[in-house]
C-alpha cells in the first residue's frame, strides 16, 4: 500500500483504540454488571470481603480501560492554560516519551496543552508538528494532535478545522478525517458538495467513510438522501465507529433489504466488513438480528457462533471467573447463574444451551468439575457434548488436561469413537506447533490404549499434510487399533 | 522465496517493533534487588494484603524465599478482581519469583492456563513476566527450559526465551540456532534480526554466523533474512569492489547483498554507473540481489527496473509481482504515465497492473479520462479496463464505474471477464438499452 495508505491504517488503529479509551469509556460502563462498577468504586465494601487495605485498590489504572479513561479526564481537565504553551509542552513531551517514541499511552498533558494551542493558534499548533530538530515533535502529534484536534472540532464545530485541511502534516490526512467525522457528527448535508471540494480524488473515500462513521443514528435517512444524490456510495462504507448501535444495525438491515435503494449504495453496506465484525459484540440485538449479518460469511454456524462469543464476553468481562473456578473459589452454579443474569434473553429463550456454552468455557480449566454443568443430561448426550468440547473448547491447553477430559468419557463405545478421534484430530496440528517433539514424545509416553493410538494417528495425520510422510509412518506403526490402521491405509492410499 | 522472506522480515520488524515499544526498561537497568535485601518488595505488599495478619506471622519464620512467593502465588485469589488485574498480580509475583527461583515460577506458570482466554490467543498470558529473568541469564534459562523438566511444554516457554533474548542479545540466539527446536529457527533468526536493529554492530556478527552455519537451504535462508535487514546506505564503490574480488561462497553472498543494500535509494545514474563498473559475468546476479533488496518502498524499485529491461534482463524482470509497484511510492498518475512505456511482454503484464493500480483505484474520475486518452488497441487500455471493471465493484462500489468501464471494452475475452466478476459478486448488470 502507499505510504498515504499505510498511515491510515496506523491512523484508523490509533484512532479505534485511542477512541474507544475515552470517548468509548461509555460503553465499557454499560456493559459492566452494576455490582462491579459498585466494587470499583466502593473500595470499602470490597476490602470487607477481601481483606484487602482500600490504599491497595486501584491507584494506578493500568489494565483498567474503565479507569484509565476516568484518569485521563481528570488530568486532562485539570491543567490549566500555561502562559508559555509551547514551552510547557516540551517539558510535557519530554516526561512522555520515556526514551522510547510512544512508548506509553498518550499524555494528558500533551493532548491539553496541544488543544489549548489550537484553541490559540490553530495552525501554528499544526506547523509545530512538523518542526524541530528530532523526529519527537512528528511522534507527539501523531499519538496527541488528532485527539486534541477532535476535541476542538467538538468545541469550535467542524468550520474551525478548515483552515488546516490543507495542511501538510502526514500529507493533511489527520486534518481531513478529523474535520469529516466532526462534520458527520452534527451534520449540514449541503455543505457536504462545498466540503467535499477541498478533499482530492485519492483520499474522498476515506474522507466519506470518516464523515458516515460519526454521523447520528436518528438522521440516518439524511445520509441515504445524501449518498444518493451525490452519487456516494462511500458515505454508507464507514457507519458503525467504534461500536455499531442496535439502531444503527437495524437501519442497515432494513435498507440493505429494501429494493427501492440503490445497489450501489446496498453493497456499499454490505462491503463494511469492520462493521460486520463488530456486530457480533453488540449484545443490545438478539442473536437471532446479529446472525442475519454474519450468515453471509458463517452460514447455518452462525447463530451457535454468537452464542459461544457472548458467553466468552461475559466471562471476561466482570469478575475473574475463569480463575475463580480453577482455583474452587466459585463453582458452576454460581457462573451460571451469573451468565443467565447478563444474557437474559438467552437463558430465557434456550437454558439447555447456555448450560451448553458455560460448559465449553470452563471445560478447559478443570474437566472434572465442569461436568457438574451436564448432569441434567442422558448419559449419551452427556458424553457426545464432552467429547465435541474436545473438538471445539479443549485448544491450545496443556495437554495432560485434554487427556483428563478424554478419561472421563467411556473408551468402549462405538458411538463414541468418532467423536474422540474427532477431538484428537482437531488438536494435533496445533499441539505440534505449539510444543514440537515435546507434543511427540507425550503422546508416545502415553499408556496403551484409544487414546495413545488416536494421538498417534492424529499427529501422522498433521505429519502426512506437511509432506513428512516418513515421520508419519513412524508413528502409525505404532497404532494398535485395527480400525484406525485401516482408516489410514484408506485414506493414504488416494494419494499414492 | 524473495518475496515471502522480504515480506517476513518487515511483518516481524512490525511485530516485534510493536512489542519492543511496550518495553519501559533496559536488561541492563539497576533494578534487580538482593535476594534477601531489606525494604518493600512486591512480594510483602501481596503477603500483607492477601493473607490474614495472623498466618503472616506464622510463615515469616519458616520457607527459603522461594518459598514465601509460592505461598503468595497459592493464596492469590480471584476475589473481585477482574481478569486484568488478576493477571498484573500474577506478573508482578512471577517477574520476582523468577529472580529468586526461576524453575520454581516456571512450574507455577506453567500449571496457570497456557492460552489467553482475555484476548482470544493461544499465547500463555503470563510468560511475559520472565523476560528479565532470561535477560539475566539467558544460558542457564536456556539450560533450565531445556532440561525435560517442563515437557511437554518446554517449547512455549523457549519461544518466549526467544523474543526475550532477541531483545538483549541477538547474537546469541543466533549462536544457539544449532541446538533449537526446528520449529522455532525462522522465529529465531526474525527476532534476532529485529532485535540486531537496536544493537549496532549485531547484525555483521549475524550474519558471519549464519555464513558458518552448516550449508543447507534453511541456513541459506536465513542468511537471505538477515541480508534483507541489511541497513541502506554505505559506500557502494567500496563494497562493489569488496565483493567483486572474493572467491564464490556464502560470504561472498554476504558482501554481495550488503552492496545491493546499499543501493536501495539509488537513482538511475548511480545503478547505470555501478552496473557498467562490474564484471559482465557478473552483472545478472549483481541484479538479482539488488531486486531481492528492494523494500516495497524503496525508491531504487523503478530505477532498477529501468535498468533491467534496458539490459535486457527479462528473467530478473519477470520476478516482480503487481503488489511491489502498487506500493511504489510515486505520484499515482506520473507512475501511470511511466508504465505507459512498458513493452508488451508477459514479463511486464503484472507489473503494468500493480503501476496503474493507484491511479484507477483511488482517483476513478482521473483514471477515466486517462483510460480514454488511450488507443483503443492498445494492450494497456485493456489491461486497465478489466482491473478498473474489478475495483469499481470491490472499491469504487459504483455499477455505473463498472457499466463504463464493460462499455469501453472492446475485446470479447476481456468482456467475459468482466462479466465473470459480476457473476461472481453475485451482481447483475442491470444493462440499459441507450436506445430505449
Amino acid at each position: 500500500m502507499t505510504k498515504m495508505r499505510a498511515r491510515l491504517v496506523v491512523l484508523a488503529s490509533h484512532l479505534g483504540v485511542l477512541a474507544l479509551g475515552w470517548w468509548g469509556g461509555r460503553l465499557a460502563l454499560d456493559r459492566r454488571d452494576a455490582n462491579e462498577l459498585q466494587a470499583a468504586e466502593a473500595p470499602a465494601k470490597a476490602s470487607e470481603r477481601m481483606g484487602t487495605p482500600a490504599a491497595t485498590q486501584k491507584e494506578t489504572p493500568d489494565g483498567n480501560p474503565q479507569l484509565a479513561a476516568k484518569e485521563f479526564e481528570r488530568r486532562f481537565s485539570a491543567l490549566a492554560a500555561p502562559a508559555d504553551i509551547p514551552a510547557a509542552l516540551e517539558d510535557a513531551m519530554r516526561e512522555w516519551a520515556t526514551g522510547e517514541f510512544g512508548a506509553g499511552p498518550p499524555s494528558p498533558e500533551v493532548t491539553k496543552l496541544l488543544y489549548l494551542w489550537m484553541e490559540q493558534d490553530l495552525l501554528a499548533a499544526f506547523r509545530w508538528a512538523g518542526s524541530g530538530k528530532s523526529k519527537l515533535n512528528e511522534e507527539a502529534f501523531t499519538r496527541h494532535g488528532m485527539l486534541a484536534f477532535a476535541r476542538f472540532l467538538e468545541s469550535k464545530g467542524w468550520r474551525a478545522g478548515l483552515q488546516v485541511m490543507g495542511q501538510s502534516v502526514f500529507d493533511g490526512f489527520y486534518a481531513k478525517l478529523q474535520v469529516a467525522r466532526a462534520f458527520g457528527a452534527n451534520p449540514d448535508p449541503t455543505a457536504y458538495a462545498e466540503l467535499a471540494k477541498l478533499v482530492d480524488g485519492g483520499n474522498r473515500q476515506y474522507f466519506d467513510a470518516a464523515i458516515g462513521s460519526s454521523w447520528p443514528v436518528a438522521r440516518l435517512n439524511e445520509l441515504l438522501k445524501l449518498a444518493t444524490e451525490e452519487k456516494r456510495p462511500g458515505l454508507l462504507t464507514g457507519l458503525g465507529g467504534t461500536m455499531p448501535s442496535a439502531d444503527l444495525a437495524r437501519w442497515v438491515w432494513r435498507v440493505m433489504g429494501d429494493d427501492t435503494v440503490p445497489e450501489d449504495l446496498r453493497a456499499a453496506l454490505r462491503s463494511n466488513q469492520d462493521f460486520m465484525t463488530k456486530i457480533l459484540q453488540q449484545r443490545d440485538l438478539s442473536i437471532e438480528e446479529r446472525a442475519n449479518f454474519l450468515k453471509e460469511r458463517m452460514g447455518d454456524s452462525a447463530p451457535e457462533f454468537i452464542a459461544g462469543h457472548d458467553v466468552n464476553d461475559v466471562l471476561n468481562e466482570g469478575r475473574d471467573w475463569r480463575y475463580a473456578f480453577r482455583r474452587g473459589e466459585a463453582g458452576v452454579e454460581e457462573i451460571l447463574a451469573v451468565v443467565s443474569k447478563r444474557l437474559p434473553a438467552f437463558a430465557a429463550e434456550d437454558p439447555a444451551e447456555l448450560r451448553k456454552h458455560v460448559y465449553f468455557q470452563l471445560v478447559e480449566e478443570d474437566p472434572v468439575k465442569a461436568q457438574e454443568l451436564l448432569k441434567g443430561l442422558g448419559e449419551e448426550d452427556r458424553y457426545k457434548l464432552m467429547l465435541e468440547a474436545g473438538s471445539h473448547s479443549l485448544k491450545n491447553i496443556d495437554p495432560d488436561i485434554f487427556l483428563k477430559a478424554m478419561s472421563l468419557v467411556p473408551a468402549d463405545s462405538p458411538e463414541l469413537w468418532q467423536g474422540r478421534l474427532d477431538a484428537w484430530l482437531s488438536n494435533s496440528s496445533l499441539n505440534y506447533e505449539r510444543m514440537g517433539d515435546g507434543y511427540t514424545a507425550w503422546i508416545r509416553g502415553l499408556p496403551a490404549g484409544p487414546d495413545r493410538d488416536m494421538g498417534l494417528y492424529g499427529l501422522a495425520t498433521s505429519f502426512s499434510e506437511e509432506g513428512q510422510d516418513d515421520s508419519a509412518k513412524e508413528l502409525i506403526d505404532e497404532v494398535k487399533d485395527p480400525k484406525l490402521r485401516e482408516l489410514w491405509a484408506s485414506a493414504t492410499q488416494g494419494g499414492k | 522465496m524473495k518475496r515471502s522472506t522480504l515480506i517476513l522480515s518487515h511483518l516481524a520488524a512490525l511485530a516485534a517493533g510493536i512489542a519492543f515499544a511496550v518495553i519501559a526498561v533496559g536488561p541492563n537497568a539497576d533494578g534487580n534487588q538482593a535476594p534477601n535485601s531489606p525494604g518493600t518488595t512486591q512480594l510483602d505488599s501481596h503477603l500483607q494484603t492477601q493473607l490474614h495478619p495472623e498466618s503472616v506471622a506464622k510463615r515469616a519464620t519458616g520457607g527459603s524465599r522461594s518459598e514465601q512467593f509460592r505461598e503468595a502465588w497459592r493464596q492469590l485469589r480471584a476475589g473481585d478482581q477482574t481478569v486484568e488485574e488478576r493477571l498484573k498480580k500474577q506478573r508482578e509475583l512471577l517477574e520476582e519469583w523468577a529472580q529468586v527461583d526461576l524453575a520454581a515460577a516456571l512450574d507455577a506458570v506453567m500449571a496457570e492456563a497456557w492460552d489467553d482466554d482475555l484476548k482470544g490467543t493461544n499465547e500463555h498470558p503470563l510468560l511475559g513476566a520472565f523476560q528479565k529473568a532470561f535477560w539475566k541469564d539467558p544460558l542457564g534459562a536456556w539450560k533450565l527450559i531445556q532440561s525435560g523438566r517442563y515437557d511437554p511444554g518446554a517449547q512455549i516457554i523457549l519461544r518466549e526465551w526467544i523474543n526475550s533474548v532477541a531483545y538483549s542479545d541477538p547474537v546469541l540466539v543466533v549462536s544457539m540456532l544449532g541446538e533449537m527446536p526446528r520449529g522455532l529457527l525462522r522465529e529465531a533468526v526474525s527476532s534476532a534480526l529485529v532485535g540486531a536493529g537496536q544493537k549496532p554492530g549485531s547484525l555483521d556478527q549475524i550474519v558471519e554466523k549464519l555464513t558458518s552455519l552448516p550449508p543447507s537451504q534453511e541456513n541459506f535462508q536465513w542468511l537471505m533474512m538477515a541480508c534483507n535487514a541489511m541497513p541502506t546506505g554505505g559506500d557502494s564503490n567500496a563494497l562493489r569492489e569488496k565483493w567483486t574480488a572474493m572467491s564464490s561462497g556464502r560470504e561472498k553472498i554476504a558482501a554481495q547483498f550488503a552492496w545491493a543494500a546499499s543501493l536501495r535509494e539509488a537513482d538511475r545514474a548511480t545503478m547505470e554507473a555501478q552496473w557498467s563498473a562490474l564484471p559482465e559475468n557478473a552483472r545478472q546476479q549483481a541484479l538479482n540481489s539488488l531486486f531481492a533488496q528492494l523494500y516495497p518502498d524503496s525508491p531504487a524499485l523503478i530505477p532498477a527496473l529501468d535498468l533491467a529491461m534496458e539490459k535486457g534482463e527479462w528473467g530478473v524482470v519477470a520476478t516482480l509481482g503487481a503488489g511491489k509497484l502498487d506500493e511504489y511510492e510515486m505520484d499515482p498518475k506520473e507512475k501511470a504515465e511511466w508504465a505507459m512505456k512498458l513493452p508488451e511482454r508477459s514479463e511486464t503484464q503484472r507489473i503494468f497492473d500493480g503501476a496503474v493500480a493507484g491511479l484507477l483505484r483511488d482517483d476513478p474520475e482521473a483514471a477515466k479520462e486517462w483510460i480514454s486518452g488511450m488507443d483503443s488497441d492498445d494492450w494497456r487500455k485493456k489491461r486497465a479496463l478489466l482491473q478498473f471493471s474489478r475495483l469499481a465493484l470491490d472499491s469504487h462500489h459504483s455499477m455505473e464505474n463498472f457499466r463504463w468501464a464493460y462499455g469501453q471494452i472492446t475485446d470479447p475475452a476481456t468482456k467475459k471477464s468482466a462479466e465473470g466478476m459480476l457473476q461472481v459478486r453475485g451482481r447483475e448488470l442491470e444493462w440499459t438499452d441507450p436506445d430505449e
